[in-house]
């Protein structure tokens, strides 16, 4: 496939042409890649999950969220254009859904307005080129913004650029699941002689992803010797893993929105000299939030939380899922809750998963419940109840048992 | 604490009283009705219990009747922890108050209520009077006004010094304030989530949760719903594009039109086979005729051959035939002649037959009639000779002119004459006659009368007396009368004997008898006449006459016959039936040659007919033997029978050569006929309209589909899908900690209630070991049932049953009461709680058995406490051995 007429005019024109002058090395390298042509430097992106509705979070935060969003395609294509990449590269899921509202796909229209160069965008499962994908619309849209420089690589057809020194190979999915690998084609493709051949595809590559990756997309590990390619850009995992195989690089989603820790939050800046030469891959953070998932274990003491809240420099942009296991005397447990709800209200987010953290109350916390007559009797029982593992009410007798303390430490307080 | 003195002066209805000197155990208070006892009790709460500045309508009511400048004044003495105190307060006039205890001097004024407070554990009102239930601590409890001891307890505020009692006695397990407090904290969490009943409430967290939950799924739902129509939109566009380009890459619609233009050349073509068949069908219908006339031809000339051979054939036969039946009839025309001759010759001896038959039959007749005739003649002639001696009897019979009848009036009148004569006798007088010797009498009729003999006089009747003259009688009127009666009847009877010839009545009779016997003779002889001639003497003699003459004429008949007949006449019977077979045989050979004649003839006539038909047949088969070879040869002559057959192979040659052409063209237009072309052509158009019909409607429903997915496409349902499902999600894990929060509450606050109630119920336990041994002794095997909350009396469980309090007999409602609080006393006594029980006429419904034991139970109860009974019935607690104190 080849960009109509206008199109490649544009984009061979605007990198040199439109790119304001914001750093001096920048523009150096670009007159460099320019002048020798030879260099060709890409930014490489993808799982954008545009209308991500965030359901787990309230509205205020989910609008933040999802804000967040668009103002990473803003920083993008910022970067872009500063950078003077040749071509953006989107390797799917640049929006979460195929019914992603109208207002969305505009507000990303306008976020991408800094890079005016080519952003070719490969259909993901999330928005793969079905019948009425978000495509279809977002193409409706480019003709009535007169925009030419938006390429919508939902064929498995080369896309020529820069007067055919980079030839694009995009798979792109035209189901949510393929079940089979769409980059076969990119073995036998044809390119004009001496382009740099990059791939773009969405999926899972084989053996080289964590057991968790979906694998409903394969990808052959070895497609980039088989097809010859410069640089496999691939998209659906949202972490950034550079080189998991040859000249294959996955740029993750720029802004994170789950919590495994598989350094999301970046794009991937590449440079390849021309065909066969090795890329250099620079990685770009432009996240705004952190998402970080941690583990505490504590035993006893409930001190160390505090310090661990302490170590994030900016917790206002960061989300934490904190899983505590061990297990709290009631005291500590009281404590440990005004701990969290200090930091609650400092994190953007803070979630709490406590379900592996037992009460233990002891000696200590039964004097201070004061324990004498029926109470001691009602507590012993809860104790009971609360150590039977056949015990339905277990749980709810754990729970009680801290009821009790706190209602009674509420209470010695008011008397006291 | 107890009570040791009492003065109570200008107080109500007490203008002065005192007790001195109570016992710290049991006392009797005695006073008849308005002798101020139970002023007494409220004099005693006064000075305990009342603000001595009080004024309100509680201490109004202090003042004696018209009472205004009177001082209402109590003084108590009493002692309490080991030391002894004087209370005094006066009231209204000159309010006073003062408490000597064991101090150097005595408090006066605010100070002693402050003091008694403080002693007796008791609150005083912000402001107002003291209320029983409120403010007088246990006093309310152990204090029993009149009329009180039977509702219940009274326990109010004297719970609190119960239980404190109680808590003191069985230690911590109340967990004390502070576990009451963890209750209603608890109780307060629980209340956040559920209703009294245990139900979610209302504004229950985990309603709200649930509330969206439901929300949140039913939008889920719609939203999924819209999502799956999206889809389905998409999903059916795909297909119509899918179809459309189907069609356009495969041409369809270009194939069509081809395939349209080929058929319309293909039925052009068959159309024009169609002519040619029919050309050369017409050709092989025209060679057929032509052939079936040759045909035809030759087969009418060997049909005229075969008819002229035929004729000749029938000739032949029917020449043969009527020899034959000419034969036939003339041989039957002599069996006739034969059959004729046997006909006559059996009708002649049939003849002969039955003349024979005839003169024997006559003969016969003879011999019967004349056996009759004689045997007429001898009847007739007895029948005469009776006859003659009935007419004999018959005229002996009619002299006698006596019947049943005459006999019956010559009776009747015989009666009525003799009834007249004794009658007469009667009515006549009667002359006696006695003349004197020598004399005699004689009757008028001359006749000499006898001496004494007694005359009856009927009649005017003159006597002649001898020597003396003549004497006339004449009876007086009856008698003359019935004189002439007697005449009449004698005369009638005279007269009826005379009729039928006799002489006298007795005559009469033996005449009548002789008539009788003369009719049953004559009645005899009639039935043997009747017998021997019942139709008649005259009809007998005509029988005879006429047999006579029958016989006289068969005697001419035989007579004239010839005598060979005759003979045989005088044989026997068997004569007859010899003759009588003979008639029968000569009959039946009769009818067979009258048959066998019959038969013959009608034979005879059957051959004649036949012969004259055969005849006719032979005539007709011989003129038309002649005509047919006339035909055969006038044919021949025309045209040979050769000439014909070979005429008819040339018809054949032709016919051969034209099927050849019809099955030709037959088999061309078959294999590509007018009508499947039509057909081809028709299926072609259809198809071709067909295709255009459905890419139409394709591109329309592509259209139209397109515009739907484009207005729905962009309208982040599938984001609100996922936002919702996260949601839901979200709200789920919150309703997992809310509801295991709301679990813990409860559990929590319904843990605390059951260990509290534990603990009460142990607690109760003094209570009940106190009460146990007097209940013993009034109701045995029972025990009472205390609200464990309020310390109020449930009830009584008398050997297992439960008895609600308020549903026991007064009686037994006083007695378990006062047990109850002498029990309690005791609790609050070991408690260090001042504790004295004085009962107002609190037993005034037990029985007499009862109160005896409720006096065991105040002796036993005094050892530990001061009782004091207050009672207008002195000599029910007489026996009580207690101190009496009168008013």
């Amino acid at each position: 496939m080849r960009l109509p007429e206008k199109a490649v005019e544009k984009v061979d024109a605007r990198p040199c042409g439109l790119a304001p002058a914001q750093g001096e090395g920048h523009r150096a390298a670009r007159i460099d890649g320019v002048g020798t042509q030879h260099m060709i430097r890409l930014l490489h992106t993808a799982d954008w999950q545009i209308g991500k509705p965030f359901g787990g979070f309230d509205e205020e935060r989910r609008v933040e969220l999802r804000s967040a969003r668009f103002a990473a395609v803003g920083r993008i294509a910022a970067l872009a254009r500063d950078r003077a990449v040749d071509a953006v590269l989107v390797a799917g899921d640049a929006f979460d859904d195929n019914t992603v509202a109208e207002r969305d796909v505009n507000r990303v229209l306008d976020e991408m307005a800094a890079y005016r160069g080519p952003w070719i965008f490969l259909p993901g499962n999330h928005d793969a080129a079905v019948t009425g994908s978000v495509w279809a619309r977002l193409r409706g849209h480019l003709s009535r913004r007169g925009l030419a420089n938006v390429v919508i690589a939902d064929e498995p057809a080369a896309i020529d650029l820069l007067d055919g020194r980079l030839a694009i190979l995009p798979a792109p999915l035209v189901r949510r699941h393929e079940g089979a690998d769409l980059t076969g084609w990119f073995d036998h493709a044809e390119t004009p002689p001496g382009a740099v051949r990059v791939g773009l595809a969405h999926g899972a590559l084989e053996n080289r992803l964590p057991e968790a990756a979906d694998a409903a997309n394969p990808i052959a590990e070895t497609r980039t010797t088989t097809a010859r390619l410069d640089y496999l850009a691939l998209g659906d995992w949202h972490g950034f893993l550079a080189e998991v195989a040859p000249k294959t690089v996955y740029a993750g989603t720029p802004e994170p929105d789950r919590y495994p820790s598989n350094e999301p939050g970046h794009v991937a800046l590449v440079e390849i000299d021309g065909p066969g030469d090795q890329p250099r891959i620079e990685r770009v953070p432009v996240a705004l939030y952190r998402w970080t998932a941690r583990s505490e274990r504590l035993d006893g003491d409930a001190g160390g939380l505090e310090a661990t809240f302490s170590t994030f420099d900016d917790p206002g942009k960061t989300l934490l899922k904190l899983t505590l296991a061990g297990s709290l005397s009631l005291r500590e447990r009281v404590r440990l809750e005004e701990t969290i709800a200090h930091w609650r209200d400092r994190f953007f987010s803070l979630d709490i998963r406590d379900d592996d953290l037992f009460d233990e109350p002891d000696e200590d916390d039964l004097d201070k419940i004061d324990l004498s007559g029926f109470v001691r009797t009602a507590i012993e029982a809860l104790r009971a109840k609360a150590a039977d593992p056949a015990d339905p009410e277990r749980e709810a007798a754990r729970l009680a048992i801290r009821m009790a303390y706190v209602e009674h430490r509420r209470l010695s307080g008011t008397e006291g | 604490m107890h009570l040791k003195s009492l003065r109570v002066t200008e107080f109500a209805s007490i203008m002065d009283a005192s007790l001195e000197g109570l016992d710290p155990g049991l006392n009797v208070v005695v006073g008849d009705n308005e002798a101020g006892k139970s002023t007494l009790l409220k004099a005693l709460r006064a000075a305990f219990f009342q603000k001595y500045r009080g004024r309100g309508e509680a201490v109004e009511a202090f003042l004696p009747y018209g009472g205004d400048g009177r001082r209402p004044t109590v003084s108590v003495g009493f002692s309490h922890d080991g030391a002894d105190y004087l209370l005094s307060k006066s009231f209204l006039t000159r309010p006073a108050a003062e408490l000597a205890g064991p101090w150097a001097s005595p408090v006066s004024g605010d100070a002693v209520e402050e003091k008694l407070a403080e002693l007796l554990g008791f609150v005083h009102p912000g402001r107002g009077d003291s209320k029983l239930s409120e403010h007088q601590g246990a006093f309310g409890l152990l204090w029993v006004e009149q009329g009180r001891s039977n509702i219940g307890l009274d326990i109010g505020a004297g719970r609190d010094a119960v239980t404190a009692s109680l808590e003191g006695e069985v230690g911590t397990i109340l967990g004390g304030e502070r576990g009451r407090a963890l209750i209603n904290a608890a109780k307060a969490l629980n209340d956040r989530h559920f209703t009294a009943t245990g139900r979610i409430g209302a504004n229950a967290p985990l309603k709200a949760i649930d509330d969206e939950l439901a929300t949140a799924r039913q939008e889920l739902s719609q939203k999924r719903a819209a999502f799956g129509e999206l889809e389905q939109k998409l999903k059916r566009l795909e297909d119509r594009r899918r179809a459309l380009k189907g069609y356009e890459d495969a041409k369809t619609l270009e194939k069509a039109s081809e395939a349209l233009r080929a058929a319309e050349a293909a039925l052009r073509r068959a159309e024009d086979r169609d002519r040619e068949w029919q050309a050369a069908h017409a050709a092989v219908k025209q060679a057929e005729a032509m052939r079936a006339g040759a045909v035809e031809a030759l087969k009418r000339r060997d049909h005229l051959t075969a008819q002229s051979a035929a004729s000749q054939k029938a000739f032949e036969a029917a020449a043969a035939d009527f020899a034959e039946i000419d034969a036939a009839a003339r041989s039957a025309a002599e069996t006739v002649s034969a059959a004729a001759k046997a006909h006559d010759d059996a009708r002649a001896a049939l003849k002969s037959a039955e003349d024979r038959h005839e003169a024997h039959r006559r003969r016969a007749d003879l011999a019967r009639e004349s056996a009759a005739r004689d045997r007429l003649r001898s009847v007739v002639e007895q029948a005469g000779n009776l006859a003659e001696k009935i007419a004999a009897l018959l005229a002996r019979r009619d002299l006698i002119a006596i019947d049943q009848k005459a006999l019956t009036a010559i009776d009747r009148a015989e009666r009525a004459r003799r009834d007249c004569e004794v009658r007469l006798q009667v009515a006549a007088p009667a002359v006696t006659f006695e003349p004197e010797a020598g004399g005699g009498v004689r009757a008028p009729d001359g006749r000499a009368i006898l001496s004494g003999e007694t005359q009856r006089v009927v009649s005017p009747s003159r006597f002649l007396l001898e020597g003396f003259g003549a004497v006339t009688i004449e009876p007086g009127g009856g008698a003359a009368n019935l004189e002439s009666e007697l005449r009449e009847a004698t005369g009638a009877l005279d007269k009826l004997l005379k009729a039928c010839g006799s002489e006298s009545e007795a005559d009469a009779r033996r005449l009548f008898a002789k008539r009788q016997e003369l009719e049953a003779e004559l009645k005899l002889l009639s039935t043997r006449r009747d017998a021997l001639v019942p139709e008649g003497l005259d009809a007998a003699r005509a029988r005879l006459g006429a047999a006579e003459a029958a016989v006289g004429r068969l005697t001419a008949a035989v007579a004239g016959e010839p005598d060979g007949a005759g003979n045989l006449a005088d044989d026997s019977e068997t004569a007859g039936d010899r003759l009588v077979a003979a008639l029968e045989t000569a009959r039946r050979n009769a009818a067979a040659a009258d048959e066998a004649l019959r038969i013959a003839s009608r034979e005879s006539e059957a051959a004649t007919l036949a012969r004259v038909s055969a005849e006719s047949d032979l005539t007709h088969f011989k003129s038309q033997a002649e005509r047919a070879r006339a035909d055969v040869e006038a044919a021949e002559a025309g045209l040979s029978r050769a000439a014909l057959s070979e005429r008819l192979a040339e018809a054949d040659a032709d016919l051969e050569a034209k099927r050849g052409r019809l099955s030709l063209t037959q088999r061309q237009r078959e294999e590509e006929g007018a009508e499947a072309a039509e057909a081809r052509r028709k299926a072609a158009e259809k198809a071709l309209r067909q295709i255009s019909q459905t890419l139409q409607h394709l591109r329309d429903e592509t259209i139209g589909l397109e515009g739907e997915v484009r207005a729905a496409g962009g309208s982040g349902v599938g984001e609100a899908v996922q936002l919702l499902e996260e949601r839901i999600a979200d709200l789920e894990r919150r309703r997992q900690r809310t509801s295991l929060e709301a679990d813990a509450a409860r559990l929590l606050y319904r843990t605390l209630l059951d260990a509290q109630r534990t603990a009460r119920e142990h607690w109760l336990g003094p209570i009940k070991t106190r009460v146990a041994p007097f209940l013993k002794l009034l109701h045995p095997e029972s025990d009472i049932d205390l609200d464990e909350e309020t310390l109020e009396l449930r009830g009584l469980r008398r050997q297992g049953v439960e008895e609600r309090f308020d549903r026991l007999s007064a009686g037994a409602r006083e007695q378990v009461a006062v047990i109850t609080r002498l029990a309690l006393a005791q609790v609050l006594k070991q408690g260090g709680h001042p504790a004295a029980v004085i009962l107002d006429d609190a037993l005034v419904n037990t029985d007499e058995l009862r109160l005896e034991r409720m006096h065991e139970v105040l002796r036993a109860a005094s050892r530990e406490l001061q009782v004091i009974v207050l009672t207008c019935r002195e000599r029910d607690f007489r026996d009580l051995g207690a101190p009496m104190f009168r008013l």
